[in-house]
Order: structure tokens, then sequence, then C-alpha cells
């Protein structure tokens, strides 16, 4: 008689044999080999490698002299270290917040911190008025008391620190669930207490990619802000890579150790998750870099994404580990944006 | 090793792997084409990272663990958390090899299962790996990795009533 092990092994290849008649990934990769082994690629990269290293020996503020920054990115950074150093609330914990900025007419930027969606109760927004290079930050749940872990009706740096520990052990509803509770008793997301661990189900099945006229409304002028960005290049794309990953490694103080682990991430792409948004992932060529091209408040953009990660998943996961995002100014080479995803509870 | 062993190196990996894992990555992941996507950035990692490949673990754990960990950065990116997953799994595409009702319920089983348990699963039933090899790609305790184990079993013991029995 079989044992479980062939009897399970047997059923699922036959049930998952409609894999086997995709085609090989086998082309694909060597053009993919084939770019990274192409010796400009290599030359750039060991430069930007020695200046990086050097440059994290020197201030952070230094560092970002030497680049570019466009004002609203440059105020973005000073909110999130004021937000560091006046609520202890780290980048990592920033996490849990959307992030936007505004600008004032006096040339100030008015930046705001949202707990992201069912967090967005107990975690209040920050609000950082950046001025001349120095932020005030304040909090709308300020004098709500904070004390009791989860059950207060207002969560500070000690729940946030808690919610990444819980996080990086995969227990995301510990938190959620309880936040939602407590909006729920205030009356202001009382249906969207989430379920048990959601299962993982297939979505790339035939028949499901019926698109809305506001589906191609949106695919359209993602189309239109990737043609006008692509149009405005000036600078070459290891260029630019080059920018982000100094803007990253300079702003956020990587060390030696993390550096040799920053990788850059290919696989992404704002046509990707248009697409996906709308239920299609089968999508070509998703590794073109023409696809990381954006027209972003009216600036032309190259979007840089860097992983930094450890192996073997979220309990092993080390400070700073999680995606960086820089939009790189395709004309001038400036810092327009950037984005931190720590990857453990929230996508803000 | 130079470009040209490199090469090779991965030439005969992708030809001895590529499909084993196509169909791993998929039952993490339960998507063809981020599977597709998975896979082929596990080779890639594979290729930058085979010089430094030490025999003190088969080839065949090195890759796995890569691609496990690759399927799940894939599963933390942004765009994939943001988008609503929920299809079920009895839709899953016919396959050129027949199959009966007994095969698409123990698939369906295990495609269900809660990550974690799903994990370790897919490592011991599915690939056949030992318990100090899962240890090693998961890089988990050993007694978390059991219990993980022990509690799927009891999982897919409660679904597949019908044609369950002891391992040996």
């Amino acid at each position: 008689m079989k044992t479980n092990k062939e009897t399970l092994r047997s059923a699922m290849d036959r049930r998952l044999s409609f894999l086997d008649e995709l085609p090989s990934c086998r082309a694909e990769l060597y053009h993919r080999i084939a770019q990274e082994e192409a010796p400009v690629m290599k030359k750039k990269l060991s430069v930007g490698l020695v200046f990086a290293i050097v440059l994290v020996l020197v201030t952070v503020a230094a560092l970002a002299a030497g680049l570019l920054v466009s004002p609203r990115a440059s105020a973005s950074r000073t909110a999130d270290i004021a937000l560091k150093d006046q609520y202890g609330i780290t980048e990592e914990m920033q996490t849990f917040f959307y992030r936007e900025e505004e600008p004032l007419e006096d040339g100030s930027f008015r930046v705001t911190y949202t707990g992201v969606y069912g967090l967005d109760y107990v975690l209040g927004t920050y609000t950082a008025l950046v001025k001349d290079g120095k932020a005030e930050v304040s909090w709308s749940r300020e004098g709500t008391d904070v004390s009791g872990g989860y059950d207060a009706d207002a969560w500070g740096v000690e729940q946030l620190k808690q919610m990444m520990a819980d996080a990086a052990k995969d227990d995301r509803l510990s938190y959620t669930q309880k936040a939602a509770e407590i909006a729920a008793k205030h009356n202001t997301q009382g249906d969207d207490v989430p379920a048990e661990t959601p299962e993982t189900v297939p979505t790339d099945l035939p028949g499901n990619h019926e698109l809305t006229q506001e589906d191609i409304d949106r695919l359209n002028q993602r189309e239109a802000s990737k043609t006008s960005a692509l149009e405005a290049r000036k600078l070459p794309e290891e260029e630019m890579i080059a920018i982000g990953r100094e803007f990253i490694i300079s702003s956020y103080g990587l060390n030696e150790e993390q550096i040799s682990r920053l990788e850059l991430y290919t696989n992404h792409s704002p046509d990707l998750e248009m697409l996906a948004s709308i239920g299609i992932t089968e999508v070509p060529e998703q590794q073109n870099s023409n696809e990381w091209y954006e027209t972003i408040n009216g600036t032309p953009c190259f979007e840089v994404e860097y992983l930094l990660y450890s192996e073997g998943g979220d309990d092993q996961r080390t400070e700073k580990d999680g995606y960086y995002i820089v939009y790189v100014n395709v004309e001038t080479g400036a810092v327009e944006q950037f984005e931190y995803n720590s990857a453990l509870g929230g996508w803000g | 090793m130079d470009q040209d062993m490199r090469r090779e190196w991965l030439d005969r990996h992708i030809t001895e792997w590529e499909r084993p894992l196509l169909r791993l990555c998929f039952a993490f992941l339960c998507d063809t084409a981020l599977a597709e996507d998975a896979v082929q950035e596990t080779f890639i990692k594979a290729w930058r990272g085979c010089d430094r490949f030490r025999a003190d673990s088969s080839e065949r754990t090195w890759l796995t663990r890569i691609a496990v960990n690759t399927c799940k950065d894939l599963l933390k990116s942004a765009w994939v958390r943001n988008t609503d997953r929920s299809v079920t799994p009895d839709l899953l595409p016919e396959g050129s090899v027949p199959f009966d009702e007994r095969d698409d319920t123990v698939t369906r089983a295990v495609l269900a299962l809660p990550p974690k348990l799903k994990e370790v699963t897919l490592l011991h039933w599915y690939q056949g790996m030992t318990l100090d090899e899962i240890v090693r790609v998961l890089r988990l305790p050993r007694s978390t990795v059991n219990y993980r184990l022990k509690k799927a079993k009891a999982m897919l013991k409660d679904k597949l009533e019908d044609w369950y029995y002891e391992d040996e």
C-alpha cells in the first residue's frame, strides 16, 4: 500500500499538471542574466557601491546635500525623523501609517501620517509642519490615555512596538481585531472586524478579466503617465538606479552589512500593480524597466525599488529590512519622493 | 566559476528543477503568473549565489529554501497584499494528465490549509523532505516544525477521512 506521502504527491502532481503546459522560463532567464553580465552595468554598480560605503561614514545631512532632493521629499524625510525624535515612532513603525505631503502657500509643507485602514481610529493622525528644515509634530489623539496595551482607546509607541513584535510572528489578528473592536465601540468602523486567517486561493483563472470603463480609463491614464515620463527621460537608467540606491543608503543610514544585502528589486511595476488591482495577473514583460516610468504630481519619474531582506521569514528579520522605493526625476536626477515599507504590518 | 561554467550550471538546474519548483511555488502562491515569477527569481538568486553554494546541504534543499523565501517575499509585496485574491480553489484549470475526484479533493485540501501549515505540508508530504531538511529550509526550531506537521496532519486527516491511512 502506498503511504500518504506518495499518495499526496501523485495526487497533486496529476491535479497540477496544467502547469506543465506553461513555457519554460529558460529564455527569459538567459535574457536577464545577459543584462546582469553586461560590463557597463557592473562598472556602474561597483562605483555606486564604493561611493555608498564612503557616504555612510558621513552625516545624513551632508549626504543628502550630495544628492539633489526635491523640497517635497526633503520635507518628508525631515518629518519622518521628527516623528521618530518627538514621539519615538521609528521608520519601521511608520509603515503602519499612510504618509501624505501637502505644500503650503508659504513654501512650507504639511506632512500627515494617518493610521492604515482599520488602525486609523486607534493610531490617529500625526501632523508635521515642516519649515526651513525643521518640523513640529502634533498628534490627533494627544491627551488620550494610551496605557493598557491593546485595550487602550488610543495607541502610541508602546502599542506600536507590540504590533511590530506580533507582526514579526505573523500574528496580525491580535491587533487588527482589537483595533476594529475599539473603533466599533465608537461607531467608526463597526462592521470591519477582520475574519480569521483568510485562505489563499488562485486568482489567475480564465474568465475573470472583464474590464469596466473605469478600469479602462485607469489603464489609459497609466499609459499616458508612463509614456510622458519615458519621452522626458534625459538620464541613463543605471544612473537613476545609482541615485536611488545612494539616497536609500544615506537617508536611512544603512551600515555595510545592510548594504551588502541591499538588492535591486526588478519584479515590480506600476503596470503590474494596476493590472493586478483589476484582476489581471498574466502580464507580459513585467521585468521591462520601461514599466518603471511614471508621472507623479506632473513630474516625470523613474521608480527605483530596493529590497533589504533576511532569509528565513518574518521572525528572522533584522532592523531596517523592507522595501525602499525612490522616485527619481528623469530629467534632473532629483529625488522627488520616496517610500519605505517594513513589510511587517501595514502597507502605508 | 567562470561565465560558461555558471551558464552550464544554471542550464542543468533549470532542466532538473524548473517543473518541481513551479508546482511548489504555485501551491504556495495559488497564482500561475506569480509562481512563474517566483521560479524565475529563484534561479536568478541561485545563479548569483552559485559560487557561494557549499555542499553542507543538498542543492534541492538550497533551491527550495530560496524558492520558499521568494514566495514569501512576493506575498509580502504591496501590490499582492492590496489585491483581493479570493477566488475559490475549485476553479483550478484542467490539466494535461487525467485526474480523479480524489486527486482534486487532496489538492484542494492542501491548498486551503493555513499558510504555515501548508508550508510544512508541501515540504514534507509533497517534496518528501525530512524533518531536518525542513528545519534547514525554514530555519525554524525542530519542535516548531514538528508541531506544525502534526497539526497539518490532523487537519488533513479530518478533511480527507475517506482515503486517509497512517504513514509507515
